[in-house]
């Protein structure tokens, strides 16, 4: 199937639901309240769009929750990375690390909410952090899976090629990586993404995963469903760039 | 004339189907008395997580014994989630804070309200670090809320009858068990907090500024309604009836016996006997029979329209519109018809 027609189908089967949708909102199939139909969604975000939601405009929310995620994102790369190579590619190192590591990952970030308060207060920095943690922790474990991966032959056979130190590294273990490197970095980021609510969470009063929590408990179910569509929207848009930077990055993907 | 004759010579095919008719007519007289009789198989009673007074009647198995059904207990930790299980119906009836109430009913959230058992008096209280101890001093300070809870709102209505300046005060979304490490870091100035958090503050050096009360003479008042799902009222009034009637005798009980009801309630939910205590003395409980007078409700929906409640309700409305959390359009013309005078004034005749 190629790409066009697997898109236009996914098309079709979005149209679809979002019609059936509709139907089922206007007939009172399902209680509005419950599950606003897409038109009412639509209203709500010309509204929000037009005069912002608890006095913040509805760009400055989407601007805040980016610059959030997308800031702990790149500081997690930064960390994660290197230490994720330096644990794959030094089993002492990787031991020594690992049991914390693993400690930590699969731990509910809720859970971290009361310490990080604490340790770091209520601003900007433990929001920040929330999602740090668990999208660093992520890349961590899969950087490092992935250089354990590599050929032992590979390497012997570039050692005999004559690399060394960098060049071993730049033009046998990175090429071997990059393809699941860029794996481990979009399943932590859609992590990282998830934590954005519980990040928000505290002492916040902007951001879309605020404007989530904030408008359920007021029974905004509209608003809510506007923040769910914002959410998904956002992520996967960011999902396809770093597909993008994928394929420019390392065409060799899937055919190595 | 033939059928008279013929209706004094009863025949025994004339006797069955007189029979067959009353029969038929008595079941059907059965039935639509069992229409209004009719019991639900489970009631299931939304609780706040805190110590309330009323709540002692779901260790004993007073509820179940006064409804005659299954009684099932489901707790939500603040009036939103309350909201969402309404919504959802998993719960028929609840007692949660007057704002969230407003918020539901501008949703048309299909609720009904049954009167107001808990008034906050001194429970919710200002409190300030050491050097706040005037409202005046709260202007370029950081004071922490619990978000979409009656103590916020208390705290807008505090700000504009103080006329101090709205834009200069910081005000922090913050649960209160967080609220609690952000005033030992430091973070907060002040805090608007519920019992038993503020003992601690207290404890640790705060100042009480003001507590809820002190705004009753402005008109602003903070209280907990009982609320019943619209469609439970209207199939099970009787069993509705009863709940009201229950949910008064374990206030009742509270009065005759503060103490013994606070250990009770400190039993059950794990807290110290005295923050409990200390807890439930800072609500003010007006009877049902109270509740139906000038003071709150007014003893009708003729008369309910200045009731101080309904003018409090609007009022919060006003609020929650103004600061963008429900929308100006959705806000009922008059809260007079979301509260169910009949039921009341059934359970509780003058």
């Amino acid at each position: 199937m190629n790409a066009s027609r697997r898109f236009l189908i996914g098309l079709a089967a979005v149209a679809g639901i979002t019609l059936a949708w509709e139907i089922a909102g206007r007939t009172h199939l399902v209680e509005p309240l419950l599950l606003p139909p897409p038109s009412e969604i639509v209203t709500t975000a010309i509204d929000l769009a037009r005069d912002g939601y608890r006095g913040t405009p509805l760009w400055q929310h989407l601007a805040l929750s980016l610059a959030r995620a997308l800031g702990a994102f790149a500081a997690a790369t930064l960390v994660g990375v290197p230490l994720g190579l330096a644990m794959g590619a030094a089993p002492g190192f990787g031991a020594v690390l690992d049991p914390f590591v693993q400690f930590l990952r699969p731990l509910p970030k809720l859970a971290l909410i009361p310490l990080v308060i604490l340790w770091f207060g209520i601003g900007e920095t433990s929001k920040v952090l929330l999602i740090f943690i668990s999208a660093a922790l992520s890349i961590i474990v899969g950087t490092a899976a992935a250089v354990s991966t590599v050929q032992r032959q590979r390497i012997r056979a570039g050692r005999a090629l004559g690399a060394h130190g960098l060049a071993l590294f730049r033009y046998v273990i990175l090429p071997h990586i990059l393809p699941e490197l860029f794996v481990t970095l979009r399943l932590s980021f859609g992590i990282g993404w998830t934590t954005l609510i519980a990040a928000e969470m505290i002492a916040s009063d902007a951001g879309i995963g605020w404007m989530v929590v904030n408008a359920g408990s007021y029974l905004r179910t509209d608003v809510v469903m506007l923040g769910i569509v914002i959410l998904g929207g956002t992520g996967y848009a960011l999902d396809l760039a770093l597909l993008g930077l994928q394929r420019w990055a390392a065409p060799w993907s899937g055919r190595a | 004339m033939t059928t008279y004759i013929r209706a004094s010579r009863l025949g025994r095919r004339d006797v069955l189907r007189l029979g067959l008719g009353a029969g038929v007519l008595s079941l059907t007289a059965a039935r639509s008395r069992a229409q209004t009789t009719a019991k639900p198989d489970v009631v299931r009673i939304g609780y706040l997580t805190a110590a309330r007074a009323w709540v002692v009647g779901k260790t004993d198995g007073s509820f179940d014994k006064a409804l005659g059904v299954k009684v099932e207990w489901v707790p939500f930790p603040s009036g939103g989630p309350a909201l969402s299980l309404l919504a959802a119906k998993q719960i028929d009836f609840a007692i949660f804070g007057n704002t969230p109430i407003v918020a539901g009913l501008s949703r048309k959230l299909p609720i009904q309200i049954l009167g107001s058992p808990e008034i906050v008096a001194t429970s919710e209280r200002l409190v300030a670090k050491p050097g706040i101890t005037t409202l005046r001093d709260l202007e370029g300070k950081r004071i922490a809320v619990a978000p979409s809870s009656t103590m916020a709102f208390a705290l807008e209505a505090l700000i504009r009858i103080n006329k101090l300046d709205a834009s200069k005060i910081k005000r922090l979304p913050l649960s209160q068990p967080d609220t609690i490490a952000a005033w030992k870091r430091g973070d907060i100035d002040a805090t608007y907090i519920n019992g038993p958090f503020w003992a601690e503050l207290l404890a640790d050096g705060g100042r009480q500024l003001l507590v809820s009360e002190q705004l009753q003479p402005s008109g602003v008042f903070v209280w907990n309604s009982a609320v019943v799902r619209s469609e439970f009222a209207e199939r099970f009034p009787e069993t509705a009836v009863a709940w009201l009637q229950t949910v008064q005798a374990q206030f009742d009980r509270y009065r005759s016996d503060p103490d013994g009801v606070s250990r009770i309630l400190a039993k059950d939910f794990g807290a110290p006997f005295e923050a409990v205590r200390d807890t439930l003395a800072g609500l003010r409980y007006p009877t049902f029979q109270d509740q139906l007078s000038a003071k709150y409700w007014g003893d009708g929906p003729v008369a309910a329209t200045d009731a101080p409640l309904i003018k409090a309700l609007g009022d919060a409305a006003a609020f929650l519109a103004e600061t963008g959390e429900i929308k100006r359009g959705d806000v009922p013309a008059s809260f007079v018809p979301a509260v169910n005078y009949a039921l009341l004034r059934r359970a509780f005749p003058s």
